[in-house]
C-alpha cells in the first residue's frame, strides 16, 4: 500500500512534464519563393517544383504559376521545363538528359520578373548499390491508445547495405527506401478493390555520416520496414455501416515490394540536407539544439533581399527493388529482385475498383 | 555550573573573536613566536596605557598566554578578557585602582547569596537613575555570527526586545535584578541573571543544541569575512540563513535560493546552473571548499549537488569581486562546509519523497572533526515498480557524498581535507541515456605566522565526466555512446596581512591546469555500424597573481583596490590548423596545420585585472557604493542548446578563440530603517563582453577536430537595476526582489556565414526584462512556520517558425531571426509549512517536518517551444505544430522530514 502511494506520488512527479500546443502572434514573416528540384543521371523526365512559402499557421499550398524555368548546362544547351501542373515543371526527356561530369545551373524567373539562380551543381558518376541484406527482428511503433501513446512491437526487416567509401573523392549519399504494400480487398457484396499503402521508414532524410564514416566499407542502415499484414490493417475486418449493420471486408495480402534508391550527391546538396536534418532529427526534447535558418543553393540575383528557400539537387542514382518473400518461423525474409520501380510514381495509397491500376507491380 | 559555562563560553567567544578578527592588531610590546604573550604583560600594558593600577595574584595567570590585541581594546573589555581566563572578575576600588578577583561577582544578589548574577553597568552609579539603557548583542556562540531576530525578554517588563540585523538590541529598563531570558528557534534557550546598575552592555550567546567551545580552536580566517562587510553586490547566506531559505522539493537548496536574489535567474525548473546579470551559467565559479565544480545540478536543475546539512556559509559575488577570486567572468559563489568544532556527535538528515541525506559530523579529541554526509535518490526503484514498458526503462536518479575533515593541529595552524563526489542519470525508455559525474577534493593547510599575518594555501582537484547513449531500436546501425571530461587541478596561496586597523592586504598567487577531453565517440551494440572517434584532448595552465587593500580612509569612506593579473598558456600535444586570411574559417579554408608537442605551448593569452569597489557612509543607515571589476575568463562551455545541458563541452581559449573578457561598473544605494530591521538597496549595473563564444548556424560541436570553423566571435552588454528590499525580524520575514534588465549580443563578422541577424544587436537566450521575487516567511508560534514565494519573470527569448515548405514530403519549417519572439512570462507561487517536533532543550532528537506545494494555481510555465512534426510512416507529409513543453504544470505536493540528534 506504501509502496503503491509513493509510486503515485512519484508519478505525479515525473510525469508532469507535458506539451500544449502554442499558436503565438508572427509578425512579419518573411515571403520566400521554394524550389524543389531534382535532375538525376536517368532517362526521364525531370521535376523542378517552384511554390510560395506558407504561414506556419496556415495549411495548403500555393504553387508558382507561369515561371520560366530552365537548366543551363555548363558549356553546353539551355533547357526549359514546361508547366504541366500549377508549380510542377517537367523536362521533355527526349530533349534533356544530365550528363555525368556536367555541371548545370537553374534560372528561375517568376511572374513579378524577379530572377532566382542556383549554384552551379556537378553531377558526379554513378555509384551502383551494394548488395542489400535483411535481418528480420522486430521493432517498436507508437499509437494512440486513448490519447496516450502506446509502443507495441512490429515483426518487419531491418535492411542494410554496404558502402565502400575508400578511395572516394565525393563520398556523399543520399538514400530512400520505400515499402509498398499492395492488398486486394473484397467485400460481402460481390465488390472488390485493388489497393496499394507505402511506408516510408525514414523520419529525416537517410545520409551518410561522413563524419563518423568517412573511408572504407561501412555497413549503412537503409531503415527498418514492418514486413506484417496486421501492421498495414490487412486482415479481415468488420466495418459497421449507417443503417447499423456489419459489413466483412476480406483483405489480402498481393505482395510486398520494397524499393531502394541510392543518390550520389555533390558536397553543397549533401550539406544542405544535413542541415535539414537537424530540424527533423530534433527530439523536440529539452535539450534540442538551437533552431536556424536553412537556406538551399539558390539566390535571387535581382534583388538581393528576396528570400528563396529549397534546393537544385544533382544527383546519380543506382535502384534497386525487391519483392519480400517471409520465410516462416524463419530469422529472415527473402529478396526476390524485380524490375526497378519508381515509388515517386505512385501515390501514397489508394484503391482502385475492379481493376488493377496502372502502377500495379507484378 | 550553567553560568560557569556561559562564562568559558564567553571567554572562548572573545578569544575565538580576536583569534579570528583581531589578530592583525598593532604590535607594541615582546610577543611570542607565535604571537601570544603571557596575560600579565597584558595587565603591564594596561596599566601603562591606561594610567591605572590593577591589582591581581600573578598566579593565576601563570602559563596564560592572550593576543597581544587584547591590550588595545577599552579597558573594560580588556579586564573582562582576563578576569574570564580564572572564572573572576573585576572591581573598581578608586578612579585609578582596579581588582582582579577570582570569584566572579555574581554574588550581589541581597536576596540570594549563591545566585550568579551578571552585572550591568558602574556600580558607583547604582541608585544617581531609576532606568539604564542596556545594549547588547546576541551572536551564535559557535560562529559568532549575529543572531537576527532573537527575543529578549527582561522579568517585570512587559515588552520584549528583538535584536537587529546585526544582532543588536537595546532595552530602557529599571535599574535593579532581573532575569533576562533570550530564545530564538534551533537554539537553546539561554536564561541568566543580571543586575543592572547604570547604563551597560550585555553581550549574550546562543548555542545550537549542545555545540559549545571549551578552547580556542579556530586559526583559519576566510577570505570571505572581510569582503562581505564592505561589498556591494554580494549576497551570503550562513547557517542560519541557510535555515530560513524557502524549501525546494523540501530541501534547503542554496544555489536555487540565491536565484530568488536580485540579478540571479535560472531558465526554470529545469536547466543546469544559474545566471547572473546576463551571464552564461558557465560564467559563475562555484566553489565548494575552494574547489569549482562543473555541474551544480542533480536531475538536470531540479536540485542542486550540494547537501544542505554539510554547509555552513555560502557568499554570492555578483559584482565588484575582490582581486582574491578570478577565472569566470560573472560572479563567485563560494560555498563553504561545516566548520565548526562540536563536542558531540551529531547526525542530521532528511527523509523526503525523491532523496533522502544523511549527515554525521564526529568530533575527536577536540581537536579534529570528521564530517561524512550523502544523498540518495530513488527514484529508479520507483521507476522499476511501474507496470509500463517505457516507464520501467526509464530512470532519474543521483547521488552525492560529501567528506569533510578538520583538524586544528595547534593554535597556530589548521588543516582541512574535503572530498565530494556526485553521480547522476535519466534515461528515457533506454533510449536516451544521460550520466553524469563530478569528483572534488581539496586540501587546505592555514597558518598564522603572527597577530597580523596570515597564510593559506591549498590545493584542489576537481573532475567532470559527461555519457551519453543514443539506441534508437528502428535504427541500431546508429546506435552511439559518447564521452566527454574535464580535470582540472589549483593550487592557491593567498596570503592576509593587516598592519593595523585602516588596512587590510590580501596577495596570493594561484595556478589552474586543465585537461579537456571534448568528446569520443564509440559504437553501442553488436549492430551500430558507428566507428569509434576520439577528438584530441585540449590542455591549458591558468595562473594569476594578485594583490589587494581593503583600506578605510575615514569613518565615512572605505576603499578596496586590487590588481590581478592572469595568464593563460595552451598547451600542446595539439595539432593547430591555418586558415587563409580573409576568409571564413571552413575545412575548405584549411592551408596548413602545425604539430605542437606535449607541453608546448601553442598560445599564450593574458591581462590586468583591476578591481576597485568604493564605499561612501552617508550615515550610520545609508552608505553608497560604487564598484568595477574585470575579469578575463580562459574556458567556456560551449552549447548549441538554449538551455546547457550535462553534456555541453568546455572549451579553453586557444588560437582563435580569444579569451572572454568581462568589464562591469556596478553603482549602489543602500539604506536601512527601524533600527536596520528593514534594509534595502538600489544597484545599477553594467556589463560589458569582449569575445564572446557564440555559433554559426548549424554548428556541429560534438566531435569537431577543428571546432574554430563552428565557433564565431560575438560581443554583449548587460544592463540592469536591482530593487531589494528585506524585513529580518518579526513573525513576518521576507524580501522583495525586482530587476528590470536587458542582455543583447552581436556579431562582429564581415562575412555574412559568422554573422547572425545580420550583425545587428539581439537579446541574449538569457535576457529578461523583469523578474520579481517576493519571499515570506511567517512564523506562528516555535513550532509552526509558513513560507511563501512568488516568482515573475518576463519570457525568455525564442526563437520560432514563421514561415514552412515542402521538400521531397518533409515539411520543413523556415525559423526567424535569432531571438525574435518572446516566450510567455514565467510566473509561479510556491507555499510550504513547516513543522518543528519537540523544541525542548535536552530533548536529542529534533526534527520537523515539511510540506510543501509548488506551483500552487498549476501554471503552466513554458520552459521551452518547439516545432513538432506529428508524422506516421503512412504521412508522408506530416503535420506540424508549435508546442509549449512545461515541466510542472499543476501543483506539487512534495513533503520531507529532516531530523537531527
Amino acid at each position: 500500500m506504501i509502496t503503491r502511494f509513493l509510486t503515485y506520488l512519484l508519478l505525479s512527479f515525473m510525469l508532469f512534464s507535458c506539451r500544449e500546443a502554442y499558436h503565438p502572434e508572427l509578425y512579419d514573416a518573411p515571403k520566400a519563393l521554394v524550389v524543389e528540384g531534382l535532375i538525376t543521371d536517368e532517362l526521364r523526365s525531370h521535376t523542378i517544383k517552384v511554390s510560395r512559402a506558407l504561414p506556419f499557421d496556415s495549411v495548403g499550398l500555393i504553387p508558382e504559376t507561369g515561371a520560366e524555368v530552365f537548366i543551363a548546362e555548363k558549356g553546353g544547351g539551355l533547357y526549359t521545363f514546361d508547366e504541366v501542373k500549377p508549380g510542377k515543371y517537367v523536362s521533355n526527356p527526349a530533349k534533356f538528359r544530365a550528363r555525368t561530369g556536367s555541371a548545370y545551373t537553374l534560372t528561375i524567373r517568376t511572374k513579378d520578373g524577379k530572377v532566382y539562380k542556383s549554384s552551379e551543381q556537378t553531377l558526379f558518376p554513378r555509384k551502383e548499390f551494394s548488395e542489400i541484406t535483411n535481418t528480420r527482428r522486430t521493432g517498436k511503433y507508437p499509437n494512440t491508445d486513448g490519447g496516450e501513446i502506446v509502443y507495441f512491437n512490429v515483426p518487419g526487416s531491418q535492411f542494410m547495405t554496404s558502402l565502400d567509401l575508400t578511395s572516394d573523392t565525393n563520398p556523399y549519399y543520399r538514400f530512400s527506401s520505400i515499402l509498398v504494400s499492395q492488398f486486394v480487398m473484397e467485400r460481402d457484396t460481390p465488390k472488390i478493390s485493388y489497393c496499394w499503402q507505402k511506408f516510408n521508414p525514414d523520419d529525416y532524410f537517410n545520409i551518410n555520416d561522413i563524419k563518423y564514416n568517412s573511408s572504407g566499407v561501412f555497413q549503412h542502415d537503409l531503415g527498418f520496414c514492418p514486413v506484417d499484414c496486421v501492421f498495414y490493417g490487412i486482415y479481415t475486418k468488420e466495418l459497421r455501416v449507417a443503417s447499423g449493420a456489419t459489413i466483412k471486408i476480406f483483405n489480402t495480402l498481393d505482395k510486398f515490394v520494397i524499393s531502394f534508391k541510392q543518390y550520389r550527391l555533390n558536397k553543397e546538396t549533401y550539406e544542405y540536407y544535413k542541415s535539414l536534418n537537424k530540424q527533423l532529427e530534433a527530439k523536440q526534447q529539452i535539450f534540442d539544439p538551437i533552431p536556424f535558418q536553412s537556406i538551399g543553393n539558390l539566390k535571387c540575383i535581382s534583388d538581393p533581399d528576396a528570400l528563396v528557400l529549397g534546393i537544385f539537387e544533382v544527383s546519380a542514382v543506382s535502384n534497386r527493388t525487391f519483392r519480400i518473400n517471409p520465410l516462416p518461423q524463419q530469422d529472415s525474409f527473402t529478396l526476390q529482385p524485380i524490375d526497378p520501380l519508381d515509388p515517386d510514381t505512385i501515390v501514397n495509397s489508394g484503391k482502385s475498383p475492379f481493376v488493377k491500376p496502372k502502377t500495379w507491380i507484378y | 555550573m550553567n553560568s560557569f559555562c556561559a562564562s568559558i563560553k564567553t571567554v572562548l567567544l572573545l578569544l575565538f573573536f580576536f583569534y579570528c578578527t583581531g589578530a592583525f592588531a598593532q604590535k607594541t610590546g615582546n610577543a611570542s613566536e607565535d604571537g601570544f604573550i603571557p596575560a600579565d604583560s597584558i595587565v603591564s600594558r594596561l596599566e601603562t596605557k591606561h594610567h591605572v593600577k590593577i591589582y591581581y595574584n600573578p598566579l593565576w595567570f601563570e602559563g596564560k598566554v592572550l593576543l597581544p590585541e587584547i591590550a588595545d581594546m577599552p579597558l573594560n573589555e580588556s579586564l573582562q578578557v582576563l578576569a574570564k581566563i580564572i572564572g573572576g572578575s573585576v572591581e573598581k576600588l578608586s578612579e585609578s585602582g582596579l581588582i582582579i578577583v577570582p570569584v566572579s561577582n555574581e554574588n550581589y544578589s541581597a536576596a540570594d547569596e549563591s545566585a550568579g548574577y551578571y552585572r550591568i553597568g558602574d556600580i558607583m552609579n547604582y541608585g544617581s537613575k531609576n532606568s539604564a539603557l542596556v545594549k547588547g548583542q546576541v551572536i551564535n556562540g559557535s560562529t559568532g555570527e549575529s543572531i537576527i531576530g532573537a527575543k529578549v525578554q527582561f522579568t517585570g517588563i512587559k515588552r520584549s526586545f528583538e535584536t537587529d540585523r546585526n544582532g543588536k538590541f537595546s532595552a530602557n529598563i529599571p535599574v535593579g535584578e532581573h532575569n533576562v531570558k533570550v530564545s530564538y528557534p534551533g537554539f537553546e534557550e539561554n536564561e541568566l541573571k543580571v543586575k543592572v546598575f547604570s547604563d551597560g552592555d550585555l553581550n549574550i550567546e546562543m548555542f545550537i543544541k549542545n555545540i559549545m567551545l571549551d578552547e580556542v580552536s579556530v586559526t583559519s580566517v576566510k577570505v570571505d569575512q572581510y569582503y562581505r562587510r564592505t561589498k556591494m553586490s554580494v549576497m551570503n547566506f550562513d547557517v542560519k540563513t541557510i535555515k530560513e531559505l524557502p524549501s525546494n522539493f523540501g530541501e534547503k537548496d542554496v544555489i536555487k535560493a540565491m536565484s530568488l536574489l536580485p540579478g540571479v535567474q535560472t531558465t526554470g525548473e529545469f536547466g543546469a546552473g544559474f545566471n547572473v546579470r546576463g551571464g552564461s551559467s558557465d560564467q559563475n565559479l562555484v566553489l565548494l571548499e575552494d574547489v569549482p565544480v562543473f555541474n551544480t545540478s542533480h536531475l538536470f536543475g531540479l536540485t542542486s549537488i550540494v547537501n544542505p546539512d554539510g554547509i555552513s556559509d555560502a557568499t554570492l559575488y555578483k559584482g565588484g569581486i575582490p582581486a582574491v577570486y578570478g577565472e569566470r567572468a560573472s560572479s563567485i559563489l563560494s560555498i563553504q562546509m561545516d566548520n565548526d568544532q562540536i563536542k558531540k556527535t551529531q547526525v542530521k538528515g532528511g527523509i523526503g519523497l525523491i532523496n533522502s541525506r544523511l549527515s554525521i559530523d564526529i568530533p575527536v579529541k577536540d581537536k579534529l572533526t570528521i564530517s561524512l554526509g550523502g544523498r540518495t535518490s530513488y527514484s529508479d526503484w520507483m521507476l522499476k515498480q511501474i507496470p509500463d514498458v517505457d516507464l520501467s526503462k526509464s530512470s532519474a536518479g543521483f547521488n552525492d557524498y560529501n567528506a569533510f575533515i578538520s583538524y586544528n593541529i595547534s593554535r597556530r595552524d589548521k588543516l582541512t581535507l574535503f572530498a565530494y563526489a556526485s553521480n547522476d542519470n535519466f534515461s528515457i525508455s533506454g533510449m536516451h541515456n544521460y550520466s553524469y559525474g563530478n569528483l572534488l577534493g581539496s586540501v587546505n593547510f592555514s597558518h598564522r605566522f603572527s597577530g597580523k599575518l596570515y597564510s593559506s594555501i591549498s590545493a584542489g582537484i576537481s573532475s567532470y565526466e559527461a555519457r551519453l547513449t543514443e539506441k534508437d531500436t528502428l535504427k541500431l546501425a546508429n546506435a552511439y555512446k559518447t564521452y566527454n571530461s574535464l580535470l582540472y587541478k589549483s593550487l592557491k596561496w593567498n596570503w592576509i596581512y593587516k598592519p593595523n586597523e585602516v588596512h587590510i592586504l590580501t596577495f596570493g598567487a594561484n595556478a589552474f591546469l586543465y585537461d579537456i577531453l571534448p568528446g569520443k565517440i564509440a559504437p553501442s551494440g553488436d549492430d551500430s555500424q558507428v566507428h569509434s572517434e576520439r577528438v584530441p584532448s585540449e590542455h591549458g595552465l591558468e595562473w594569476a597573481v594578485f594583490a589587494g587593500n581593503d583600506f578605510k580612509m575615514n569613518s565615512r569612506i572605505s576603499m578596496e583596490i586590487g590588481l590581478r593579473y592572469s595568464g593563460f598558456l595552451f598547451l600542446g600535444k595539439s595539432v593547430v590548423y591555418n586558415y587563409k586570411e580573409g576568409e571564413p574559417r571552413s575545412e575548405n579554408t584549411i592551408i596548413d596545420s602545425a604539430v605542437y608537442k606535449s607541453g608546448e605551448i601553442v598560445k599564450q593569452w593574458g591581462g590586468i585585472e583591476p578591481r576597485v569597489s568604493f564605499r561612501y557612509n552617508i550615515n550610520v543607515n545609508s552608505s553608497l557604493r560604487l564598484s568595477y571589476n574585470r575579469i578575463n575568463q580562459y574556458v567556456n562551455l560551449i552549447s548549441a542548446t538554449s538551455v546547457a545541458t550535462p553534456t555541453d563541452l568546455w572549451k579553453l581559449s586557444d588560437k582563435y578563440n580569444r579569451p572572454l573578457v568581462n568589464d562591469q561598473v556596478a553603482v549602489g544605494y543602500f539604506r536601512d530603517f527601524a533600527n536596520k530591521n528593514f534594509e534595502t538597496s538600489v544597484e545599477v549595473y553594467f556589463k560589458n563582453y569582449q569575445h564572446v563564444i557564440d555559433y554559426k548556424s548549424g554548428a556541429q560541436l560534438f566531435l569537431s577536430r577543428h571546432i574554430e570553423t563552428e565557433l564565431i566571435a560575438a560581443e554583449g552588454k548587460s544592463f540592469g537595476v536591482e530593487l531589494y528590499g528585506k524585513k529580518n525580524v518579526g513573525k513576518l520575514t521576507g524580501w522583495v526582489s525586482y530587476t528590470l534588465s536587458k542582455s543583447i549580443r552581436r556579431t562582429i563578422s564581415d562575412n555574412p556565414v559568422e554573422q547572425i541577424n545580420k550583425n545587428n544587436w539581439f537579446p541574449d537566450n538569457l535576457d529578461r526584462l523583469h523578474n520579481l521575487v517576493i519571499n515570506a516567511g511567517y512564523s506562528f508560534n516555535k513550532r509552526w512556520k509558513l513560507g511563501a514565494t512568488f516568482t515573475y519573470n518576463t519570457g525568455r527569448p525564442v526563437t520560432l517558425p514563421e514561415i514552412k515548405y515542402s521538400i521531397k514530403d518533409y515539411q520543413i519549417a523556415y525559423y526567424s531571426d535569432r531571438n525574435k519572439y518572446k516566450m510567455p512570462d514565467y510566473h509561479r507561487l510556491d507555499l510550504s509549512v513547516s513543522r518543528y517536533e519537540s523544541l525542548k532543550l535536552k530533548k536529542k532528537w529534533k526534527g520537523y517536518w515539511t510540506f510543501s506545494i509548488i506551483n500552487v494555481y498549476g501554471r503552466k510555465n513554458a520552459y521551452s517551444i518547439f516545432y513538432q512534426r506529428d508524422r506516421s510512416p503512412f504521412d508522408f507529409g506530416g503535420r506540424s505544430a508549435l508546442y509549449k513543453l512545461y515541466i510542472i504544470g499543476r501543483p506539487l505536493p512534495t513533503f520531507t522530514y529532516n531530523f537531527v540528534f
